[in-house]
């Protein structure tokens, strides 16, 4: 039953499809960033428009992601480094609800100071990485453009992200 | 079979164009020329994500009649297509889906007949191998004092046990609430309103899709008042009516001529700083009005608190749920549920056993865990201990026991970061301690670890090595089963940032799941290449074979099927 034609039909589409699709993705890897009001922990309201004139790194992650708190000391790093200098990091919870009480003892056993967000309803992660991969980083610039998307979290990765974030404060 | 490759030809291009002409729409990327200054954004914004998988199924299964060809070999590309966009204020968006299957047709006996049907009750296509649909679509308003959706949202409640209806993509589930969301707030207040039905996803974009259906459009309705500060109140209520059978096409309004099967109310209470605590409490009580739900009301309590002495952080939960999984009922005959309270289970070793646990209607219990963080800047050691103590009197369900269990689950932990070497290990023991069992140590055991270690290189190489183990032992019991081991492990090879070798093995020979090994008949192999040609992107190639089981996340649990083959992935975020 297994057709060579159908098969050769399906890879020539796959490459076509993933040829056509980095082109657009390239050529749209930018924009404003969608307006976001999201509670603190303390429920305090932050709306990402606040920050326009700093560049501000949005972290989506989650209490049970382990490569999220493997990058989490170098946020913190990032944060304590560059803050003065217009940085701002939120980090934003992608836990839902039942896990709500998990995420300020996470926080506290990090010794991270940057803010952190709750987005227990999916509402804003699901505008900015519908896939939910975490952890999963949104650079914008000081105008509100978004600079940067990186997905997922690999040793080596705050290094370029610090490298971006440096550069759009010199701007 | 030859001539069906037209149709094939036509679905490959129907899911081409879907998504390069919709990525094509995109507009370029807005010229604001101001000086920076806080206010609105400004600037038109796009998201969007565009995933692509393409399966070649493989079976060693034959028919008599042609020994030597694979007959129920075949092929699956499943498209997902996201996108918003909009100003600071109003934002719009889809998400269209669409599916087709390959050398899924046969000629027997002169009749053309598909060896599996792809999509049937409710729904509609051009071609039984293929299906597409709008699968999402919302607008959405952002004012100082209202925001609002409508279309498809998601929406949850205090801890989530009265509703708690959002994305949990770690087992494929992706089920929102289309109809009218709105949340007004002004200081200190908050007030949101949920007037929606059910849209569970038709296409699964990591499982095999196969008997796809309409949507068995489940009325929720909910309001919820918060008052926030430092001590944070609040209250809510939620109705249900839902939707029973599937007689072909539904209306999306079908639901509004019931009854009302379901109704809950409950508050909540988070206090910070009280002493050295952190206070946290729910209250629900349900209300059931159908008869086919066989109990006439149940309730909910969960309580934490948390405390940071030292370097240590000390959360302590306790939980009493009776009769609150039937809220899940009809939901769950789809695969999600509208109500997941906190489960206080270590979810990764949830076995077939323990998750009647999780999805108990009578249960009780509590679990203490402290992290400790040492060092700091780079170099940060967190280990954890945890321990849960759970009484489950339901014998319901998937429950496998006759009687009352009381079970404790001990598990300890520790994130090592220390520059770019890092360790992630979990370790547990659980005991499922029956009434009826004749001793204390004749209870069900389930042992488990599970290790992440990363290994920096030179010339940016790093290694990745994640095995994990679970054995699981029945105790005495009516209901005997085999006791089984399930081992995972992934070693990973990445070169620089773009790209990475893998290398899968796992083992099984628990009897209760469905696949079968390609090694042999517990053993499972498979090998993968990932390329990140952008930050956004990856694209994976797999071929070989993984096991099914039983997976959990967000407080649901799903049985998901093995795989053996290859495998084509593509992801993107723009």
């Amino acid at each position: 039953m297994l057709c060579l034609r159908s098969v050769a039909l399906s890879a020539l589409a796959v490459v076509s499809f993933t040829l056509t699709t980095l082109a657009a993705s390239g050529a749209a890897n930018a924009g404003a960033a969608t307006d976001f009001t999201l509670r603190d922990l303390t429920g305090t309201q932050h709306r990402l428009s606040q920050y326009k004139g700093n560049v501000v790194l949005v972290n989506f992650w989650a209490t049970w992601c382990g490569p999220c708190q493997v990058e989490m000391p170098h946020l913190e790093a990032m944060h304590k480094e560059l803050g003065a200098r217009g940085l701002v990091v939120l980090g934003i919870s992608t836990d839902d609800a039942k896990l709500d009480a998990m995420v300020k003892p996470l926080v506290k056993s990090k010794g991270l100071t940057y803010t952190i967000l709750r987005d227990p309803q999916t509402t804003v992660v699901s505008q900015f990485n519908p896939a939910k991969t975490l952890p999963f980083n949104v650079l914008v610039d000081k105008l509100g453009q978004i600079a940067k998307v990186h997905a997922g979290y690999n040793p080596g990765d705050e290094v370029a992200l610090k490298a971006e974030v440096l550069e759009l404060l010199g701007r | 079979m030859r001539g069906l490759a037209r149709y094939r030809l036509l679905a490959w291009l129907a899911l081409v164009v879907s998504g390069s002409s919709a990525a094509e729409e995109l507009p370029e990327s807005p010229v604001v020329a101001v000086e920076p200054r806080v206010g609105s954004l400004q600037g038109g914004s796009v998201h969007g994500l565009e995933e692509f998988r393409f399966r070649a199924y493989q079976s060693d299964a034959r028919l008599a009649d042609f020994p030597d060809e694979a007959v129920f070999d075949y092929q699956e590309a499943v498209q997902r297509f996201s996108v918003s966009g909009g100003s600071s204020l109003l934002t719009a968006g889809v998400q269209v889906d669409a599916v087709a299957l390959f050398s899924n047709q046969y000629v027997l006996d002169g009749a053309l007949t598909e060896e599996r049907v792809l999509w049937g009750e409710g729904l509609s296509g051009p071609h039984p191998n293929w299906w597409f649909g709008v699968e999402k679509f919302w607008l959405q308003g952002r004012g100082q004092t209202l925001s609002w959706t409508v279309g498809d949202s998601y929406a949850a409640f205090g801890r989530g046990l009265a509703l708690n209806v959002v994305k949990n993509t770690d087992i494929d589930v992706d089920t929102s609430l289309r109809g009218v969301h709105a949340t007004v707030a002004a200081g200190d207040w908050e007030v949101s309103l949920v007037e929606a039905v059910a849209n569970p996803q038709q296409v699964r974009l990591e499982n095999p899709n196969v008997g796809m259906r309409a949507d068995r459009p489940h009325a929720v309705h909910g309001v919820r008042v918060d008052r926030y500060g430092r001590v944070h109140v609040g209250a809510h209520a939620a109705a249900y009516q839902f939707v029973r059978a599937l007689d072909g096409v539904q209306s999306p309004l079908a639901a509004y001529a019931g009854d009302v099967d379901a109704g809950v109310v409950g508050a909540t209470i988070e206090a910070s700083g009280v002493g050295p605590f952190d206070l946290g409490a729910e209250f629900d009580w349900i209300g059931y009005g159908a008869d086919d739900i066989g109990v006439e009301n149940g309730y909910a309590g969960y309580v934490s608190a948390s405390a940071y002495p030292g370097v240590a952080s000390v959360l302590v939960e306790g939980k009493l749920y009776r009769d609150t999984e039937w809220l899940n009922q009809f939901a769950s005959l789809d695969g999600y549920e509208v109500s997941t309270g906190p489960s206080l289970e270590y979810e990764r070793a949830i076995t077939e056993d323990s998750s009647a646990a999780l999805n108990s209607n009578d249960v009780i219990g509590g679990r203490v865990r402290s992290d400790f963080a040492l060092g700091k800047g780079g170099h940060v050691v967190t280990p954890y201990v945890s321990a849960a103590v759970l009484r489950d009197g339901d014998l319901g369900g998937v429950h496998f026991n006759t009687t009352p269990e009381t079970i404790v689950h001990g598990v300890g932990g520790i994130i090592a970061v220390i520059g770019e070497f890092h360790v992630l290990a979990n370790g547990g023991w659980r005991m499922d301690m029956r009434d009826d069992a004749p001793a204390a140590n004749a209870g069900d055991t389930t042992a488990h670890a599970d290790v992440a270690l990363t290994i920096p290189l030179p010339h940016h190489l790093s290694i990745e090595i994640a095995p994990g183990v679970l054995r699981y032992h029945w105790g005495q019991n009516e209901v005997q089963q085999a006791d089984y081991t399930d081992i995972s492990s992934t070693a990973a090879l990445k070169i620089g940032v773009p790209w990475a070798v893998l290398v899968y093995a796992d083992f099984s020979d628990n009897p209760l799941i469905t696949s079968t090994g390609n090694v042999s008949e517990n053993v499972y192999m498979a090998g993968e290449v990932q390329w990140q040609p952008t930050s956004a992107t990856t694209v994976k190639l797999f071929y070989g074979a993984y096991r099914a089981g039983i997976r959990c996340a967000g407080g649901q649990c799903r049985s998901l099927p093995g795989f053996e083959g290859a495998r084509a992935s593509f992801t993107s975020n723009f």
